[in-house]
């Protein structure tokens, strides 16, 4: 079984944790800059869709009370730490998806009651962190995700928490949610289904195994066979529009910090070429690494981080020099490490970034980066890496509404009267 | 005359290392027995860490510093607590807690007849009514202060 744990709008929910003010109330976030809306609250959803540029809405936030933050990635990465550890402590399978999602493995786990540990993870993470969640529990990844929608959709019911056990649960599932709602199906892809009639899930795992490989791709007929209930997909083959993930398991253990070092690299140019791909830009880095979970004997370790970029980027060069950066802060010597990864969040589209006025990427990466992509397509993979850069720039963010850093600065806490 | 202050009677200078992040404080825990090294000599002593004492649960732990006197002399201002969200709330324990959405407060906790109370007398207790929404962030389980 597998389970998805999805954080109900995660960085309002974190502003909330530490401001009972906020309870109720609509929130929105800014990119970085406070370019764009990134995150908002359900009460928020109404007034302002998502990537609103803030200078447009001003009027808007004012007219219907609309809280406004800064992103405050250094809380939020707090934030999302300590879930990730409370949600490692119920399997040791743990895949971090993004900021705020994880697939959870429970291998040889068959036999148990998926719903009560689902509701006891729920219940646990909101007393520990304050942050509410939602958990769908099936055989494949992407039928987790299915269940995580119904969890999420219909709260009361659920309580939050939904199971697909049963081929007819499976069915049910796969007939209520929209083909353009399903996981790894792309508004491309969906435009192409809806126009041939297949309009939910359902529809779609009817259709024959080499139609949809000769019309979509391989990996729209492994998503097909993940929906009809075999596990056939790894993370990195599925594109986001929220985040990308690169995560792997290391072969054996690495204890040095250049051989760690030298993976975070790899996989934040991994991330660059997938956001290239879909011209899109990040503004945002998250790194995190891991001991072996699964031997009890060795010292455990497990932390992750999120730096906040000064412009969006999708230059490796940037990304592998702010995510070196994130994996000194948390790297600790003395822990043999067995995964790592780079997740690159708040995705923009190359159309609608937001220049910044003063700092923005050396217009060179651009060409460098083209011309990367370019030679590596011609002469087969990764023939052209980076070799170690630095360089070190120093930036100030527009952040005008930023809350306090209430977890990671001394003089940023909490105050109570 | 005055008794004389000697360090060997009432305390044992106790030598401290850093490493990383934590400092550990070495304790020896049986005395020092004469005659060969034992074997067990690397097991003798017991770190000592404040991180393990206090920051045990990191998932759950909040740092929250004290603005105004309302719970003096218990808590003074810019004390800093350190606060458990997993810790049950139970009769008369310090807690983080906000009242209808307000500000987030710390208290003692009257669970039998429903109030908070600040420690400090020259402040009223605050009732707690039945349509009241109570939300709290957690216990308070250790406070540290700057001399």
């Amino acid at each position: 079984m597998y389970a998805l744990v999805d954080c109900n709008n995660f960085y309002a929910s974190c502003e909330r944790v530490f401001n009972p003010l906020l309870e109720g109330e609509p929130v929105a976030i800014l990119s970085n800059n406070d370019g764009c809306v990134i995150s908002r609250s359900d009460e928020a959803k109404p007034f302002v869709p998502m990537a609103a540029p803030a200078y447009k809405y001003e009027e808007e936030f004012k007219k219907n009370n609309i809280h406004v933050f800064s992103s405050n990635y250094p809380l939020y990465g707090s934030m999302s730490n300590r879930v990730m550890n409370i949600l490692n402590t119920f399997t040791p399978d743990l895949e971090i998806y993004s900021i705020d999602e994880a697939f959870l493995h429970f291998k040889g786990f068959e036999d148990c009651d998926f719903y009560s540990s689902g509701i006891e993870m729920r219940e646990k993470v909101k007393k520990y962190t304050g942050m509410p969640i939602s958990v769908g529990f099936a055989p494949t990844k992407a039928l987790s995700k299915v269940a995580n929608k119904i969890a999420r959709k219909f709260p009361e019911k659920t309580s939050g928490c939904y199971v697909i056990d049963s081929e007819e649960k499976r069915i049910k599932a796969l007939k209520w949610i929209k083909i353009e709602d399903v996981w790894g199906i792309g508004r491309q892809i969906s435009k192409k289904l809806i126009y041939k009639g297949i309009n939910n899930a359902y529809e779609f795992t009817q259709l024959p195994d080499d139609f949809v490989r000769r019309e979509f791709s391989i990996v729209a007929l492994r998503l097909k066979q993940e929906l009809q209930g075999t596990s056939t997909l790894t993370l990195d083959e599925i594109s986001q529009k929220k985040s990308i993930a690169t995560t792997r398991t290391f072969e054996r253990s690495v204890k040095d910090f250049q051989d760690v070092k030298e993976r975070i690299s790899t996989f934040s140019s991994s991330c660059g070429e997938k956001l290239r791909k879909q011209r899109s830009y990040c503004n945002a880095i998250m790194v995190f690494i891991k001991t072996n979970t699964h031997k009890k004997d060795q010292n455990q370790y497990r932390n992750g981080i999120v730096v906040s970029l000064p412009y969006p980027t999708n230059s490796d060069i940037t990304l592998s020099q702010y995510a070196n950066i994130a994996l000194q802060s948390i790297f600790q010597e003395g822990y043999r490490y067995k995964k790592a990864g780079v997740v690159v969040l708040d995705l923009v589209p190359q159309e609608d970034f937001q220049l910044n006025l003063f700092v923005n990427e050396d217009a060179r990466h651009f060409k460098l980066m083209k011309t990367m992509d370019k030679l590596n397509r011609k002469m087969g993979e990764k023939k052209v890496k980076l070799g170690s850069q630095d360089l070190k720039k120093t930036w100030k963010m527009k952040q005008d509404r930023l809350s306090p850093k209430y977890t990671t600065n001394w003089n940023q806490l909490l105050e109570v009267l | 005359m005055k008794k004389k202050f000697s360090l060997d009677d009432e305390l044992e200078f106790i030598p401290f290392k850093t490493e990383g992040n934590k400092i550990y404080v070495n304790y020896y825990r049986d005395e020092i027995q004469a005659g060969f090294p034992s074997p067990a000599d690397d097991f003798i002593e017991q770190k000592l860490s404040l991180d393990e004492r206090y920051l045990s649960h990191p998932d759950s732990t909040y740092l929250v510093r004290v603005k105004g006197n309302s719970m003096s002399p218990t808590l003074l201002e810019k004390d800093i607590l350190i606060v458990r969200s997993d810790v049950d709330l139970t009769q008369n324990k310090i807690a983080i807690v906000s009242i209808n959405k307000a500000a987030f407060t710390v208290k003692r906790i009257d669970i039998n007849k429903k109030q908070l109370i600040p420690d400090n007398q020259s402040f009223s207790k605050i009732p707690i009514g039945e349509n009241d929404t109570l939300r709290y962030l957690g216990v308070v389980i250790a406070v540290f202060r700057d001399l």
